[in-house]
């Protein structure tokens, strides 16, 4: 090995150039190395590690290490005597202490107990008042379900022990599984556990350890809750609270998000830990496992993570059985011992014996897990204190309702959710977002009057009205200020956020109520063109909406479609397509069964009609757009709203088919489809007269198209502003009419200022930057800054090119331009090809604007004539 | 036991070799002694000084006075080689344990957690530093000295008979040529 043999040089080469830093260093080891190339790997990667080699060795062994010699053999071996007891074994050690079975030796009946005892190096004053703590306690705890406290006292040296009733079962989850209990007798079971805890919690006690092996079950099927190690006193001021968090005595997989991150603890944190075990008797499974990620990964789901519905765990581990040990780690070190085993009580303050999840069996059907119970345990898990049960007698009244067949409370109420069907889709922009407020409001006060909705439905309907007034109120002020028209704008944005800061405070705990409010807020953003911000507000109200109902759901699909419109317009079509598809494949078997579900069937077909014009496949966008229409024309009233705007892309499809006869019919029929609904100083307005004037640029009339694009721009600069997505089309399209009227420096200005705001607004590499960028390198060419016009040119190229979902018309058009650019610099040849391939380009797809392809035939014969 | 200390150490500088076996378990005792009140110490909640934890069993055993600078540096030398021997050991038990090959001492609280992944590192650290014998000794017995009983450059140059400024290029250089080893061995 190069490294033993030359070791001193290696280390001498190393050392020197240490000592030396920078530009010095590099220059000592270039001149060093240069006679010996076999050195350079060996030095180069000793000195490379620096920093954090001297990390490492930073804090000495002993104090870095030290944790290891306190993990020690047992305290007390058997025989050897702890007050009057004579210790039989060990049962367990933990963090703090051991704890052994014993006998009592000095009265005439044998009496065996089980004897905590604090660890000898844990024998500092604070850990004995949390020791002396966890007596008081435990002698107040009187109840069949709690471990007896038998007596306490000091051995012969200062440890403190506690002596309590020795109870011979096993842990919760291996009594279950030993006798493969029917799913009725585990319900009961665990209900006889509640009452424990609840008796605890009136004597003003909170566990905050509980989990499996702290509740043994008696041969009798009594269930019996042991070790309040760690427990509170309710009447605690909250001092000691962070000390037993930062001792991390708790166990990570049981744990609430409130003991993870060292709030305040109270009888809601008994009720988290209770709904994990009740998962666990139910599924077989953890909520989340301590798995390869370690302890902090489990942390973290704690906090972040929504758990899987029990009836997804069951009918996962129906199909594929149970969560394979080596994918989450959960392999445990006793897991080839086969049978669960019976154990014996005392375990204090340790977590040993947390059952083998890989062996659990599932002890229910996704059948019968579905609805109540998985609405059950959902809601004693939830992340917040305040939205589980408020206390674990309510826990236990749920599971005895749904065992007598009873409703329970956990059920989510049912949703339709009323006040966002009033308000249009398309309807945005400023004043609008006004309008969306006031809808929701009037759409909760409608919902409030209909007598059959749910007392939790009501609420809900009231707290969002109530917030939503809260948020106007805030808005208000400004809007009545000199210059309303402009501070509009500002005002309502500024409410919009407002809204979204406060939804985390003020409706904490609701989260069907944040999704829906996220939802609309969402939504307006989208169709304000502030994507960036709407995107992350609707994967919110999406990933809530799913916790809640469980998925698929129809409000998690419409946000879906609202966030597919967000990609949509972010030019993200790919990941547009796919959302658009499944909203489709959700709606479409119920899109007849009401309004709402009609509604946004039509508007998903649509939308996703939008992406296959995008990519010139127009059978396919002009069956999509037909179903659409179809599914439009049978709904009534407001929800109308999109039979113009399908009306309008069937117009557009036609046109690209050269069906101009049927395209012109379409248009016309989606204008008046619009001026008798009153819906001429809308966006969708506006937008149609952008497509109409298109249609007419394309056929070469310019004044018409001109005229079109002047009413366009009045409606949407004033409703949408001119950063809309909209707006700039209208502003590209009146520029492309510009040139090709050979109003070149017009076209010019006009396209500067676009593709300027068009930059601020999207992304880079928006497909509109891309457009803007062919058509200013267009116009430059044209005014003899062929070299400028190239750079423009090129960078679009590379958009399409490197664009899945580019069409070769548009990678036509854009090769048109850049042969046009380079003919012009004399690159004849390249030229040459690029206008070949356009053409190749053109001829393979459904061509819609005949001047690309003139010009590209144009170009060619003044090439060809060489 | 100070005496008992003092004879062996006495018994060792007349060439008596087994006066080492002697010393050992009465220094272990004492490291591990040491080593314990330490962890109290800091569960109390007080931070650790890095304190060399030789030195201070040093003081216990045997009036600094009383002996001369051999007997000191042997001392020093012999504890430095026990504590990294404790702290293996238990390292090794606690891994054991891990894998379920041990006694049924089945803990998983945060301790344990957190002393699973030390003894790894310090398991991992000790297959390194045999390796690092094979090439240069002198080194291991200053990561001992160093790392394992902080004791200062100047002792560890006192023991070794040689001059600071190598104890400083050794240690500098182990410490590299470790770290590498560690996450060689991690990647692979």
């Amino acid at each position: 090995m190069t490294e033993d043999r030359n070791w001193e040089l290696i280390e001498r080469l190393a050392f020197e150039a240490l000592s030396r830093s920078g530009q010095e260093r590099l220059d000592y080891l270039e001149r060093e190395l240069a006679g010996h190339p076999r050195l350079r790997e060996p030095v180069l990667s000793l000195i490379e590690h620096e920093a954090e080699a001297d990390e490492f060795f930073d804090s000495p062994a002993a104090v870095r290490f030290a944790t290891l010699l306190g993990d020690e053999g047992p305290e007390a071996d058997p025989g050897q005597l702890i007050g009057k007891y004579r210790v039989i074994r060990e049962l367990g050690v933990g963090g703090m202490g051991a704890v052994y079975k014993a006998e009592r030796v000095d009265g005439e009946i044998r009496q065996v107990v089980a004897i905590k005892l604090l660890r000898r190096e844990f024998n500092t004053a604070e850990i004995r008042k949390r020791f002396e703590r966890e007596i008081r306690i435990q002698a107040a705890l009187d109840h069949p379900g709690i471990a007896r406290m038998i007596d306490s006292g000091t051995t012969g040296d200062g440890i403190p022990y506690l002596a309590l009733e020795f109870i011979e079962g096993s842990s919760i989850v291996d009594y279950c599984e030993k006798d493969a209990l029917p799913l009725r007798e585990r319900l009961k079971l665990f209900n006889k556990v509640c009452d424990a805890v609840a008796f605890a919690h009136r004597n003003l006690v909170v566990h905050r350890d509980l989990k499996p092996s702290n509740i043994l079950v008696t041969a009798e099927g009594e269930p019996k809750l042991l070790d309040f190690g760690i427990s509170k006193l309710l009447s605690d001021t909250g001092e000691e609270t962070h000390t037993i968090t930062r001792m991390g005595v708790m166990t990570p997989e049981y744990a609430s998000p409130e003991q993870v991150t060292g709030k305040s603890v109270s009888t809601s944190t008994d009720v988290y830990s209770l709904g994990v075990i009740l998962y666990e008797i139910l599924t077989g499974e953890r909520p989340f496992r301590l798995g390869d990620g370690g302890e902090n990964a489990v942390l973290r789901d704690v906090l972040e993570t929504e758990p899987e519905r029990p009836s997804g765990v069951a009918e996962r581990r129906l199909l594929h059985g149970p969560r394979s040990a080596s994918a989450n780690g959960t392999a445990r070190r006793d897991g080839e011992h086969g049978e669960p085993e019976t154990r014996e009580s005392g375990n204090a303050d340790t977590a040993e014996h947390e059952p083998v999840t890989v062996r659990l069996s599932c002890a229910a059907s996704p059948k019968q897990l579905r609805g109540d119970l998985d609405n059950i345990v959902l809601k004693a898990l939830r992340k917040e204190p305040e939205r589980r049960y408020r206390t674990v007698d309510q826990l236990s009244t749920d599971i005895w309702n749904h065992l007598d067949g009873l409703p329970v409370s956990a059920r989510p109420a049912t949703l339709g959710y009323k006040a966002s069907k009033f308000v249009s889709r398309h309807r945005t922009g400023v004043a609008l977002g006004f309008v969306i407020v006031l809808l929701i409001v009037a759409g909760v006060v409608a919902a409030l009057w209909q007598a059959r909705i749910a007392n939790a439905e009501a609420e809900r309907a009231k707290k969002t009205s109530e917030f939503l007034q809260r948020i106007l109120n805030f808005s208000n002020p400004s809007w009545i200020s000199s210059n309303p028209e402009q501070d509009r704008n500002v005002t309502l944005s500024s409410a919009l956020d407002e809204a979204l800061n406060r939804i985390g405070t003020e409706l904490e705990g609701e989260p069907e109520i944040q999704a829906d409010i996220q939802f609309t807020l969402g939504k307006s953003f989208v169709y304000q063109g502030r994507t960036d911000r709407a995107e992350e507000i609707l994967l919110s109200a999406i990933e809530k909406y799913d916790s809640v109902y469980g998925e698929p759901n129809v409000n998690s699909m419409r946000a879906s479609v609202v966030l597919a419109d967000c990609k949509y317009l972010d030019g993200e079509l790919d990941q547009a397509e796919k959302l658009y598809k499944s909203a489709i494949e959700y709606f479409r078997p119920i899109h007849t069964a009401k309004g709402e579900e009609g509604m946004w069937f039509a508007i998903a077909l649509n939308d996703l009609g939008n992406i296959y014009s995008l990519r010139n496949d127009l059978a396919e966008t002009e069956s999509l757009y037909r179903e659409s229409l179809e599914a439009a024309e049978k709904l009534a009233g407001e929800e109308r709203f999109m039979i113009p705007v399908v009306l309008s892309n069937l117009g557009r499809t036609m046109e690209k088919r050269r069906r101009f006869d049927e395209a012109r019919s379409f248009y016309d029929k989606a204008l008046a489809e619009q001026r008798s609904s009153g819906k001429e100083d809308t966006l969708e307005h506006g937008n149609l007269l952008r497509m109409i004037g298109q249609f007419y640029t394309a056929k070469g009339d310019y004044e018409t198209a001109d005229d079109h694009y002047d009413s366009a721009l009045k409606v949407l600069s004033e409703r949408a502003g001119e950063r809309h997505q909209f707006t700039l089309s209208v502003m590209y399209n009146r520029a492309l009419n510009l040139y090709r009227q050979g109003r070149t420096e017009e076209a010019r200005g006009l396209i500067e200022r676009t593709l300027g705001i068009q930059q601020q607004v999207f992304p880079d590499g928006h497909y509109t930057i891309a457009q803007s960028r062919t058509l200013l390198g267009d116009i430059l060419t044209d005014l003899g800054k062929a070299e400028e016009g190239e750079d423009q040119i090129r960078s679009a190229l590379d958009y399409y090119s490197g664009s899945a979902s580019a069409s070769e018309y548009q990678l036509a058009v854009v090769r048109t331009s850049l042969g046009a650019n380079l003919l012009a610099q004399g690159d004849r040849r390249t030229a040459s090809g690029l206008l070949r391939q356009a053409l190749e380009g053109f001829n393979a797809s459904t061509a819609t604007d005949d001047h690309e392809i003139l010009r590209c035939r144009k170009l060619l014969a003044k090439l060809g004539g060489l | 036991m100070p005496q008992e200390i003092t004879q062996i150490l006495q018994d060792w500088r007349k060439g008596d070799e087994s006066a080492v076996e002697r010393l050992m378990p009465v220094v272990h005792a004492e490291l591990k002694r040491l080593a314990r009140s330490y962890l109290s110490r800091e569960r109390a909640g007080h931070t650790l000084q890095p304190t060399a934890l030789v030195n201070e069993a040093f003081l216990r055993f045997a009036r600094i006075n009383d002996l001369d600078w051999q007997d000191r540096a042997h001392f020093f030398a012999v504890s430095a080689t026990i504590m990294r021997q404790i702290l293996v050991d238990h390292a090794r038990r606690i891994a054991t344990d891990k894998r379920g090959g041990g006694m049924k001492r089945l803990t998983l609280d945060n301790l344990r957690i957190a002393n699973e992944t030390k003894a790894a590192d310090l398991l991992g650290l000790e297959m390194a530093l045999e390796k690092l014998a094979e090439i240069d000794a002198r080194k291991v017995k200053v990561v001992e000295m160093k790392f394992f009983s902080g004791l200062k450059h100047e002792e560890i140059a006192e023991v070794l008979g040689v001059t600071e400024k190598t104890i400083q290029r050794d240690w500098k250089i182990a410490k590299l040529w470790l770290y590498r080893e560690l996450a060689g061995t991690e990647q692979g």
